[in-house]
């Protein structure tokens, strides 16, 4: 190759790369224009925010608020993940969705992508209907900058705060329960992680949940508030400015404490200075059926273990004598003839609530996994004594 | 004389592990390598001989400024001038130890569960030993006792306590994890070619430790200027007779008998709850609960883990 087409390949290269500058350049400038006015992001922070890829792990209420920060904001793409469909009592603090979206129990992921996308076409989004588990988080983490906590129970966050550390990704924590809201941005290599602050799986659940105790709207925003703004900083280059503190705030009684996160502890396989191949992500066998009782909300789900067509499925539970309350691309919801609802979705999942399950507690597990073997799975075990039991 | 509560290395001689070399050579090395204690532990030589070593290691430990202790026999440790006089679970009563000795010499005591450490701790000892944390050829047959007696004895001790047994370079970390702030080291250090450098290791590991301790507190004025503004309960004569310490927890003063973070969530009936603890300030690690000690003053909150999204 001659010097003289080396040198018109990198001016063409060099033109058009300038050529599309100037198009994002003019077209972040209308849109971003008085965030890039704000001196620490300014131009060259949209640019670098631009090119960011975000995780919102749970699109709930937090999810919600967190997604669209970022999305308006201009993040380049933003990836959600969340197991859950919309429903009415959502409604109240869950910015993204409305009552067509709970009327068709639309999955959350893809009501807020609608959404979003309505918002900021710019930002490329990324809907994923599945629970985050051992299997998929390598997955859903790859290529992500950062990832933003909008999940409802300790074990998720732990999951992530684990496969974060492990990745060097930051995982910024938020919660919000009653009037409460709670933000901390765990970093890699500057802070302890979540199992070192506030122990493994083995610790009792927090006692109080959004469906035990309510949760009002302000937390929410206060702790998406607080998440968003830890990410706008790390996303547009302005790390050091990070907060290095776990914020407790109350928005009912007013109060808002900080407390100073401690760096890695030295023994800890994720945030310590041992060797990071020591840490290994927790490897759960797939049970054929296994039951997990969602906290607090009188919800039991249950892995099938394999994918569902919610069609075909909802085909199977209407002959099988369910009334179907609502079937999409995503998932099936249905009644059965002993009370329970069901919603099963395609990634394998039924979500069942009601009925046996909600009589009594400690055998739901139980009769959740008959109720999916009696009516979802396709070769049912039908049996006429489990069916009298259901009733 | 050295006050014990400085003293955070302690070696224990063992002349089998150093064939050929001369015990005064391999004890000088670990000295200046940060040994605070050398103790004379010798079962089989004459008492000629025995007394013999005990002089030598006597001058040794004056020259450098260290502690000098004789294991098992009160009258060797009263010949030799020694500083204190160690005792195990089978050798002579501490109550008739000290009647012998005087108030002038040190104590110590071998423990291997927690009645031992709080009888020795009752009846006076100066410090205890808490081990064999793991299975050790000094004292082979003796089932370990791992660290979970560490971490019991961080929270429930006030004398120094000297973690020992299988403590190595290769140890150290998972003890002054379980909270153990000083060590005890016989095979690893007179074993070793360098003993210098594996006491100068260790030292350091405790040192680490240690700062990481002091860094937790460096928020502690602010309790005291409360006390000094009288917001807060005067010092209750009966709660300093049991030990209580005053502390600032949740933002209420109160008296705890918790001498860790760890014993403190247990008397609150926080022990397995999802709660974060913050002490002066910062947040502490679950893992290191039973490890920081509280001190007076002290400001404890414990947060409950917000987790709705």
């Amino acid at each position: 190759m001659s010097s003289a087409t080396t040198l018109a390949s990198a001016l063409g290269k060099e033109s058009a790369a300038v050529g599309q500058d100037a198009v994002w350049h003019e077209e972040s400038q209308s849109k971003y224009d008085r965030q890039m006015r704000f001196a620490p992001i300014g131009a060259e922070g949209q640019r670098l925010l631009g090119s960011s890829v975000v995780l919102v792990a749970g699109v709930g209420a937090l999810g919600c608020a967190l997604a669209q920060q970022m999305v308006r904001a201009g993040a380049g793409t933003v990836r959600l993940a969340d197991r859950d469909f919309v429903e009415r009592s959502n409604l109240h603090r869950q910015s993204l969705f409305d009552e067509a979206d709970a009327a068709a129990s639309t999955p959350k992921a893809v009501a807020a992508a609608a959404r979003l996308r309505a918002i900021n076409g710019a930002v490329g989004i990324e809907p994923h209907v599945v629970e985050i588990g051992p299997a998929n988080v390598g997955a859903l983490l790859a290529g992500v900058d950062l990832v933003l906590d909008g999940t409802d129970n300790a074990d998720t966050r732990l999951l992530l705060s684990d496969a974060c550390f492990v990745r060097g990704i930051p995982f910024l924590y938020g919660g919000a329960t009653g009037s409460a809201a709670s933000a901390a941005s765990l970093v890699p290599g500057h802070t302890a992680c979540l199992r070192c602050l506030i122990g493994g799986e083995d610790e009792a659940e927090a006692g109080d949940t959004c469906d035990t105790a309510g949760v009002v709207g302000p937390a929410v925003e206060l702790a998406a508030a607080l998440q968003a703004a830890e990410a706008l900083k790390w996303l547009s280059g302005n790390r050091a400015a990070l907060r290095q503190t776990w914020i407790t705030a109350d928005v009912w009684q007013f109060s808002l404490r900080e407390t100073k996160l401690p760096t890695g502890r030295p023994s800890c396989p994720y945030c310590g200075e041992s060797d990071l191949s020591r840490a290994r992500e927790p490897e759960r066998p797939a049970a054929a059926l296994e039951a997990t009782v969602l906290c607090g909300r009188s919800t039991i789900q249950v892995a099938t273990g394999g994918p569902l067509a919610p069609k075909a499925c909802a085909d199977r539970l209407a002959r099988r004598g369910c009334r179907i309350l609502a079937v999409n691309d995503y998932l099936v919801r249905a009644l059965t003839p002993c009370g329970a609802t069901l919603a099963a979705f395609a990634d394998g999942r039924v979500l069942v609530r009601g009925g046996a399950v909600a009589q009594d507690e400690a055998k739901g597990a139980e009769a959740a996994i008959r109720l999916c073997r009696a009516y979802v799975l396709e070769t049912p075990e039908y049996d006429q004594r489990e069916e009298e039991e259901l009733h | 004389m050295r006050a014990i509560e400085d003293c955070k290395l302690y070696v224990i001689t063992g002349e089998t592990y150093h064939p050929g070399r001369p015990l005064v050579e391999v004890m000088e090395a670990a000295i200046a390598g940060g040994a605070d204690i050398v103790q004379l532990r010798d079962k089989e030589g004459t008492p000629e001989a025995r007394l013999a070593k005990a002089k030598m290691l006597r001058a040794l430990t004056r020259r450098h400024g260290v502690l000098f202790i004789v294991n098992d026999d009160v009258e060797l440790a009263l010949a030799a001038d020694a500083d204190g006089v160690h005792l195990g679970q089978d050798d002579m009563p501490l109550e008739e130890a000290r009647r012998r000795v005087g108030k002038g010499m040190l104590i110590g005591i071998s423990t291997h569960e927690l009645s031992h450490a709080l009888k020795a701790e009752r009846e006076g000892a100066d410090y205890v030993g808490v081990g064999p944390v793991f299975p050790t050829a000094t004292k082979p047959g003796r089932r370990a006792v791992t660290t979970a007696y560490v971490a019991e004895a961080a929270s429930q001790l006030r004398i120094p306590f000297f973690a020992i047994g299988g403590i190595s370079p290769a140890t150290a970390e998972e003890v002054l994890a379980a909270g153990a702030r000083r060590l005890c080291a016989v095979s690893a250090v007179v074993g070793h070619a360098d003993p210098a450098a594996v006491c100068v290791t260790l030292k350091r590991s405790i040192e680490r430790w240690e700062a990481e301790d002091a860094r937790r507190r460096t928020n502690r004025g602010t309790a005291t200027i409360t006390a000094l503004n009288g917001d807060v309960a005067a010092p209750n004569a009966a709660d300093q007779a049991v030990g209580r310490i005053p502390l600032l927890l949740n933002g209420k003063k109160a008296w705890s008998e918790a001498v860790t973070i760890g014993a403190l969530a247990g008397e609150l009936g926080l022990a397995g709850r999802r709660v974060m603890a913050e002490l002066n300030g910062e947040a502490v690690p679950r893992a290191d609960w039973d490890a920081v000690r509280l001190r007076p003053d002290d400001r404890v909150e414990f947060v409950q883990f917000v987790g709705g999204g």
